[in-house]
Protein backbone atom coordinates (compact mmCIF):
# COMPACT_ATOMS: atom_id res chain seq x y z
CA UNK A 1 0.00 0.00 0.00
CA UNK A 2 1.07 3.98 -0.88
CA UNK A 3 -0.48 6.54 1.15
CA UNK A 4 0.30 10.00 -0.26
CA UNK A 5 -0.92 12.70 1.96
CA UNK A 6 -2.06 16.75 0.28
CA UNK A 7 -3.43 19.61 1.07
CA UNK A 8 -6.24 21.19 -1.08
CA UNK A 9 -8.25 24.16 -0.78
CA UNK A 10 -7.75 23.43 3.31
CA UNK A 11 -8.61 19.86 3.36
CA UNK A 12 -6.54 16.94 3.77
CA UNK A 13 -6.63 14.40 0.97
CA UNK A 14 -5.17 11.20 1.75
CA UNK A 15 -4.76 9.14 -1.54
CA UNK A 16 -3.87 5.49 -1.14
CA UNK A 17 -3.31 3.19 -3.81
CA UNK A 18 -2.50 -0.92 -3.69
CA UNK A 19 -3.66 -3.43 -0.84
CA UNK A 20 -5.11 -2.92 2.37
CA UNK A 21 -4.69 -5.74 4.38
CA UNK A 22 -4.09 -6.79 8.17
CA UNK A 23 -0.62 -6.94 7.63
CA UNK A 24 -0.41 -2.78 6.66
CA UNK A 25 -4.19 -1.37 7.55
CA UNK A 26 -2.42 0.17 10.83
CA UNK A 27 -0.38 2.28 8.21
CA UNK A 28 -3.52 3.98 6.94
CA UNK A 29 -4.86 4.15 10.73
CA UNK A 30 -2.10 6.25 11.77
CA UNK A 31 -1.66 8.63 8.35
CA UNK A 32 -5.30 9.86 9.71
CA UNK A 33 -4.54 9.30 12.69
CA UNK A 34 -1.50 11.70 12.44
CA UNK A 35 -3.37 14.27 10.43
CA UNK A 36 -6.54 14.07 12.81
CA UNK A 37 -4.21 15.17 16.02
CA UNK A 38 -2.57 17.46 13.84
CA UNK A 39 -5.59 19.51 14.00
CA UNK A 40 -6.50 18.73 10.49
CA UNK A 41 -10.43 17.71 10.55
CA UNK A 42 -11.67 18.15 7.17
CA UNK A 43 -10.14 15.14 5.77
CA UNK A 44 -10.91 13.15 2.16
CA UNK A 45 -9.81 10.00 1.89
CA UNK A 46 -9.14 8.61 -1.94
CA UNK A 47 -9.83 5.31 -2.29
CA UNK A 48 -9.72 5.02 -5.99
CA UNK A 49 -6.73 3.06 -6.42
CA UNK A 50 -7.49 0.34 -3.83
CA UNK A 51 -7.89 -3.04 -5.47
CA UNK A 52 -8.15 -4.63 -2.08
CA UNK A 53 -9.77 -4.14 0.90
CA UNK A 54 -10.13 -6.47 3.85
CA UNK A 55 -12.19 -5.86 6.79
CA UNK A 56 -8.87 -4.65 8.69
CA UNK A 57 -8.71 -1.54 6.36
CA UNK A 58 -12.14 -1.22 6.86
CA UNK A 59 -12.10 -1.05 10.54
CA UNK A 60 -9.46 1.62 10.07
CA UNK A 61 -11.29 4.06 8.62
CA UNK A 62 -14.36 3.52 10.59
CA UNK A 63 -12.20 4.31 14.30
CA UNK A 64 -10.70 7.13 12.38
CA UNK A 65 -14.20 8.83 11.58
CA UNK A 66 -15.28 8.44 15.10
CA UNK A 67 -12.45 10.21 16.27
CA UNK A 68 -12.82 13.17 13.68
CA UNK A 69 -16.45 12.91 14.05
CA UNK A 70 -16.58 15.81 17.15
CA UNK A 71 -14.75 17.89 15.11
CA UNK A 72 -14.72 17.46 11.44
CA UNK A 73 -15.56 15.25 9.13
CA UNK A 74 -13.83 11.81 7.09
CA UNK A 75 -15.32 11.75 4.12
CA UNK A 76 -14.32 9.05 0.67
CA UNK A 77 -13.74 9.81 -2.71
CA UNK A 78 -14.05 7.48 -5.49
CA UNK A 79 -13.74 4.47 -3.73
CA UNK A 80 -12.71 1.28 -6.29
CA UNK A 81 -16.00 -1.03 -6.88
CA UNK A 82 -14.14 -3.94 -4.78
CA UNK A 83 -14.01 -1.52 -2.20
CA UNK A 84 -17.55 -0.16 -2.64
CA UNK A 85 -19.01 -3.85 -2.60
CA UNK A 86 -17.03 -4.36 1.03
CA UNK A 87 -18.17 -0.70 2.36
CA UNK A 88 -22.16 -1.69 1.14
CA UNK A 89 -21.34 -4.91 3.09
CA UNK A 90 -20.91 -3.77 6.26
CA UNK A 91 -23.37 -0.69 5.78
CA UNK A 92 -20.57 1.88 5.61
CA UNK A 93 -22.09 3.36 2.54
CA UNK A 94 -24.63 4.94 4.83
CA UNK A 95 -22.27 6.09 7.23
CA UNK A 96 -19.69 7.70 5.34
CA UNK A 97 -20.18 10.13 2.51
CA UNK A 98 -18.97 9.61 -0.49
CA UNK A 99 -18.24 10.98 -4.12
CA UNK A 100 -17.43 10.14 -7.38
CA UNK A 101 -14.76 12.41 -7.74
CA UNK A 102 -12.16 13.96 -5.68
CA UNK A 103 -13.06 17.53 -6.47
CA UNK A 104 -16.30 16.96 -5.08
CA UNK A 105 -15.60 15.71 -2.19
CA UNK A 106 -12.78 18.65 -1.20
CA UNK A 107 -15.59 20.84 -2.39
CA UNK A 108 -18.53 19.13 0.25
CA UNK A 109 -16.65 21.01 2.73
CA UNK B 1 -10.37 -32.81 -10.62
CA UNK B 2 -6.81 -31.42 -8.96
CA UNK B 3 -5.29 -30.08 -5.64
CA UNK B 4 -2.42 -28.58 -4.34
CA UNK B 5 -1.30 -27.78 -1.13
CA UNK B 6 0.15 -24.85 0.73
CA UNK B 7 1.71 -24.43 4.10
CA UNK B 8 2.66 -21.04 5.33
CA UNK B 9 4.18 -19.90 8.91
CA UNK B 10 1.25 -18.02 10.68
CA UNK B 11 2.56 -14.50 10.61
CA UNK B 12 0.42 -11.90 9.15
CA UNK B 13 3.35 -11.27 6.57
CA UNK B 14 2.83 -14.83 5.08
CA UNK B 15 -0.97 -14.10 4.76
CA UNK B 16 -0.47 -12.34 1.19
CA UNK B 17 0.98 -15.57 0.22
CA UNK B 18 -1.85 -17.50 0.96
CA UNK B 19 -4.14 -14.89 -1.26
CA UNK B 20 -1.93 -15.25 -4.35
CA UNK B 21 -1.56 -19.30 -3.79
CA UNK B 22 -5.83 -19.69 -3.75
CA UNK B 23 -5.73 -17.05 -6.50
CA UNK B 24 -3.83 -18.91 -8.98
CA UNK B 25 -5.60 -21.95 -7.91
CA UNK B 26 -9.17 -19.79 -8.78
CA UNK B 27 -8.05 -18.85 -12.20
CA UNK B 28 -6.70 -22.39 -13.12
CA UNK B 29 -9.96 -23.60 -11.95
CA UNK B 30 -11.98 -21.00 -14.17
CA UNK B 31 -13.56 -18.46 -11.76
CA UNK B 32 -13.89 -14.99 -12.88
CA UNK B 33 -12.29 -11.96 -11.49
CA UNK B 34 -14.77 -11.32 -9.12
CA UNK B 35 -15.29 -15.19 -8.34
CA UNK B 36 -10.97 -15.37 -7.87
CA UNK B 37 -11.09 -11.73 -5.78
CA UNK B 38 -13.90 -13.16 -3.11
CA UNK B 39 -11.73 -16.32 -2.48
CA UNK B 40 -8.38 -14.19 -2.17
CA UNK B 41 -10.58 -11.68 0.29
CA UNK B 42 -11.97 -14.48 2.16
CA UNK B 43 -8.99 -16.36 2.61
CA UNK B 44 -7.01 -13.21 3.93
CA UNK B 45 -9.88 -12.85 6.39
CA UNK B 46 -9.87 -16.61 7.92
CA UNK B 47 -6.40 -16.89 7.84
CA UNK B 48 -6.41 -13.38 9.93
CA UNK B 49 -8.52 -14.65 12.03
CA UNK B 50 -6.58 -17.64 12.84
CA UNK B 51 -3.76 -15.52 13.88
CA UNK B 52 -4.98 -13.04 15.47
CA UNK B 53 -7.56 -15.00 17.53
CA UNK B 54 -6.64 -19.10 17.45
CA UNK B 55 -2.67 -18.50 17.88
CA UNK B 56 -2.92 -15.04 19.90
CA UNK B 57 -0.35 -13.22 17.08
CA UNK B 58 1.85 -16.08 18.60
CA UNK B 59 2.12 -18.18 15.34
CA UNK B 60 5.84 -18.06 15.04
CA UNK B 61 6.06 -21.54 15.21
CA UNK B 62 2.55 -22.88 14.11
CA UNK B 63 1.27 -23.39 10.98
CA UNK B 64 -1.67 -22.87 8.42
CA UNK B 65 -2.55 -25.24 5.87
CA UNK B 66 -3.78 -24.10 2.32
CA UNK B 67 -6.02 -26.91 0.34
CA UNK B 68 -7.11 -26.05 -3.09
CA UNK B 69 -9.55 -28.61 -4.89
CA UNK B 70 -11.12 -28.01 -8.15
CA UNK B 71 -14.09 -30.48 -8.61
CA UNK B 72 -16.43 -30.37 -11.42
CA UNK B 73 -18.90 -28.10 -10.50
CA UNK B 74 -17.19 -26.33 -7.10
CA UNK B 75 -13.99 -25.05 -5.99
CA UNK B 76 -12.92 -25.91 -2.61
CA UNK B 77 -10.56 -24.39 -0.15
CA UNK B 78 -9.71 -26.08 2.98
CA UNK B 79 -7.77 -23.90 5.71
CA UNK B 80 -6.22 -25.87 8.71
CA UNK B 81 -4.93 -25.12 11.67
CA UNK B 82 -4.07 -26.18 15.19
CA UNK B 83 -5.40 -23.64 17.56
CA UNK B 84 -8.12 -23.78 20.16
CA UNK B 85 -11.30 -25.27 18.88
CA UNK B 86 -13.40 -22.39 17.21
CA UNK B 87 -15.86 -22.25 15.26
CA UNK B 88 -16.33 -19.20 13.98
CA UNK B 89 -19.58 -19.66 12.16
CA UNK B 90 -21.22 -19.79 15.95
CA UNK B 91 -20.40 -16.11 16.33
CA UNK B 92 -23.38 -13.83 16.03
CA UNK B 93 -23.23 -12.14 12.37
CA UNK B 94 -22.56 -8.43 13.02
CA UNK B 95 -25.45 -5.61 11.67
CA UNK B 96 -24.81 -3.74 8.80
CA UNK B 97 -27.36 -1.00 9.88
CA UNK B 98 -25.62 -0.44 13.04
CA UNK B 99 -25.28 3.61 13.82
CA UNK B 100 -21.43 4.30 14.06
CA UNK B 101 -21.34 4.94 17.97
CA UNK B 102 -22.29 1.44 19.11
CA UNK B 103 -19.86 -0.47 16.20
CA UNK B 104 -17.60 -2.37 17.48
CA UNK B 105 -14.24 -3.13 15.84
CA UNK B 106 -14.61 -7.11 15.12
CA UNK B 107 -17.05 -9.64 13.82
CA UNK B 108 -16.97 -8.71 10.18
CA UNK B 109 -14.50 -11.09 8.72
CA UNK B 110 -16.16 -13.97 9.14
CA UNK B 111 -19.37 -12.01 7.33
CA UNK B 112 -17.56 -10.72 4.35
CA UNK B 113 -16.36 -15.33 4.43
CA UNK B 114 -19.95 -15.92 4.40
CA UNK B 115 -20.96 -13.26 1.91
CA UNK B 116 -18.26 -13.91 -0.76
CA UNK B 117 -18.64 -17.72 -0.49
CA UNK B 118 -20.87 -20.00 -1.74
CA UNK B 119 -20.88 -22.52 1.45
CA UNK B 120 -18.58 -22.20 4.38
CA UNK B 121 -18.63 -25.06 6.83
CA UNK B 122 -16.33 -26.14 9.61
CA UNK B 123 -15.02 -28.94 11.19
CA UNK B 124 -12.90 -30.14 14.26
CA UNK B 125 -10.97 -33.71 13.27
CA UNK B 126 -7.88 -34.48 14.75
CA UNK B 127 -6.79 -32.15 16.70
CA UNK B 128 -7.03 -29.26 13.89
CA UNK B 129 -9.72 -26.86 12.63
CA UNK B 130 -11.05 -26.71 9.51
CA UNK B 131 -12.52 -24.10 7.61
CA UNK B 132 -14.24 -25.22 4.41
CA UNK B 133 -14.90 -22.60 1.64
CA UNK B 134 -16.49 -23.29 -1.77
CA UNK B 135 -18.01 -21.53 -4.82
CA UNK B 136 -19.68 -22.96 -7.58
CA UNK B 137 -17.42 -23.19 -10.70
CA UNK B 138 -20.20 -21.41 -13.69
Amino acid sequence: MNINVSERDHVTLIEASGRIDSMNAHQLGEALSHEIDGGHSQIVLDLANVDFMSSAGLREIVAALKKVRASGDLRLARPSPRVQEVLEMAGLDTIFQIFPSQVEAVGSY
Amino acid sequence: MSESHLRIVAVPAQVPIACDFVAAAAVTAGLDDNGVYHCQLAVDEACTNIIEHGYQMRGENQVIDIICQTEIRQFIISILDDGPAFNPLRQSTPDPTTPLEQRSSGGWGIHFIRQFMDDVQYFHHNQRNCLVLVKRLQ
